[in-house]
């Protein structure tokens, strides 16, 4: 499906009733039987497209993709998620975004696809992506804030995704791993990875993406014991475009008031309320050994707060915090 | 400890033989350590505690002392813009972007510093040639802190 047939997609969803071929070729300046061979495409995609001579074309039903016309439905944004791109395959959203970010894109832009060959995590680690069940999209952002603070992002991010997975499935018991992967009942639903490319001074852009399993139905047999999916974890299928359209309502006004006002308490009592480390024994690897503790709480600039046995408080910003086995 | 104190601590350092002193008081800890003879270079002031007008006003001191450091050695320091972990690769599987005697231009990556699951890229600002590489592999890293020195 082409940037054109997404677009002629987009006007039919936008229309109340029957749009004429004529209209169409108007709009789109092509011929009507150009606008009937996008049609055609539209529908070997799985969209439902009426035809009707004399009336035209309605959009019957969407496909249920993450792809700009159905998660369009589902924004009330001003800016975040209102220009898409969608790809059925990229390597890594994030690249992808990363490119584009550097070719000028605007603050909000979303990169989504149907699958991902190379998904990335943490220091190149391999996030397993199913086709056509998953969310993976990438946000570019162009924070003016100083630099120091931009890795709170994630943390908003992470509240984001829980208040949107929350307001889809409110019986799911989901929690916030710091910094930032969702869990539920111990394995990991949806997890955050940023990339900023920055000068001394100040952020050219930051890529947020996002990953998250949402109906998987199995998983190999070395990932079902840390990892689950929506459907796995509530027995419900969920609406991928309704869940990421979720994720930047719920995302852009956290990420306005976050530029305006430096400070996180706004975000601290919803991080801690849910947060899936608190109270428990944690390891974090260091250079030389490790440092071992109970996790009390968040510092006011988010980073986790590791209480030692011997009443030694660490404050991590960096790296990561596993159960202690 | 306010401003006072650590400008005392400095001249205090300054005046003593001391190559590096680690000071913590309750959550606050602070690192001095001497890059040249008779200069102690502020390079570390990790607050433990919500503290944040130590750093802020202790950080811009430390940034002016770096670049005399550097000027003096005609090197010039490639400093942290965050407080993270400093990765020399992007998988433990890849190579270093860099090592000493490479020659680098300006915006090639040298560097990964990870704070939060957020991913800073760090280039280099000047073409030239690696002299030093500052730190290890997987080490915290404060704000400003050198992590290179380029020989332009």
């Amino acid at each position: 499906m082409n940037e054109v047939s997404q677009q002629i997609l987009g006007r039919l969803s936008s229309a109340s009733g029957f749009l004429s071929g004529a209209a169409l070729s108007r709009e789109f300046g092509m011929t009507r039987s150009a606008v009937w061979k996008h049609i055609m495409m539209l529908r070997r995609g799985g969209y439902g497209i009426e035809a009707l001579s004399g009336r035209g074309y309605r959009l019957s039903s969407m496909t249920g993709t993450p792809s700009g016309p159905e998660v369009a439905r589902f924004l009330n944004t001003s800016a975040f998620a209102r220009e898409m791109v969608w790809e059925e395959e990229l390597v890594s959203t994030n690249t992808t975004a990363r490119v584009l970010a550097g070719k000028g894109a605007a603050e909000g832009l979303v990169v989504s696809a149907d699958r991902q060959t190379g998904g990335r995590g943490r220091l190149g680690r391999s996030w397993e992506s199913a086709p056509g069940v998953n969310i993976h999209c990438s946000l570019v952002l162009r924070p003016r804030v100083p630099l120091q603070r931009i890795p709170q992002l994630t943390l908003l991010v992470a509240v984001a995704i829980h208040k949107a997975i929350a307001s889809l499935l409110p019986d799911l018991s989901a929690a916030i791993k710091w910094p930032n992967d969702i869990y539920s009942d111990g394995r990991k639903l949806a997890g955050v990875l940023c990339e900023m490319e920055s000068e001394a001074d100040c952020a050219h852009f930051v890529v947020v993406g996002i990953g998250i399993n949402v109906n998987q139905e199995s998983f190999p047999p070395h990932l079902s014991q840390s990892a689950t999916s929506l459907l796995l974890a509530s027995g419900r299928i969920a609406s991928r475009p309704q869940l990421l359209a979720e994720i930047f309502n719920h995302f852009e006004p956290l990420y306005h008031e976050w530029c305006e006002v430096d400070d996180l308490a706004f975000v601290l009592d919803y991080l801690e309320r849910h947060a899936w480390l608190k109270d428990r024994e944690v390891e974090v690897s260091r250079l030389h050994g490790k440092i071992a503790g109970r996790v009390s709480g968040l510092s006011a600039l988010g980073e986790l707060r590791v209480v030692e046995s011997d009443g030694t408080v660490h404050l991590i910003g960096s790296g990561e915090a596993t159960l202690k086995q | 400890m306010n401003l006072n104190e650590i400008k005392q601590l400095i001249d205090l350092v300054n005046s003593s033989d001391l190559q590096e002193t680690i000071i913590e008081e309750g959550e606050f800890k602070i690192t001095l350590r001497r890059s040249l003879p008779h200069e102690a270079v502020a390079v570390a002031c990790a607050p433990a505690s919500p503290a944040p007008a130590v750093p802020q006003v202790a950080a811009p001191a430390a940034a002016a002392e770096t670049v005399v450091t550097a000027q003096a050695s005609g090197l010039t320091d490639v400093c942290s813009p965050i407080v993270g972990t400093f990765y020399q690769a992007s998988s433990p599987d890849t190579a270093p972007f860099v090592s000493v005697g490479d020659s680098v231009k300006k915006g090639d990556i040298l560097c990964i510093i990870e704070a939060m699951k957020l991913m800073n890229e760090i280039e280099a600002e000047i073409s030239g040639t690696v002299a030093e590489v500052l730190v290890e592999n997987g080490q915290p890293i404060e704000y400003d802190q050198p992590l290179f020195r380029i020989k332009p």
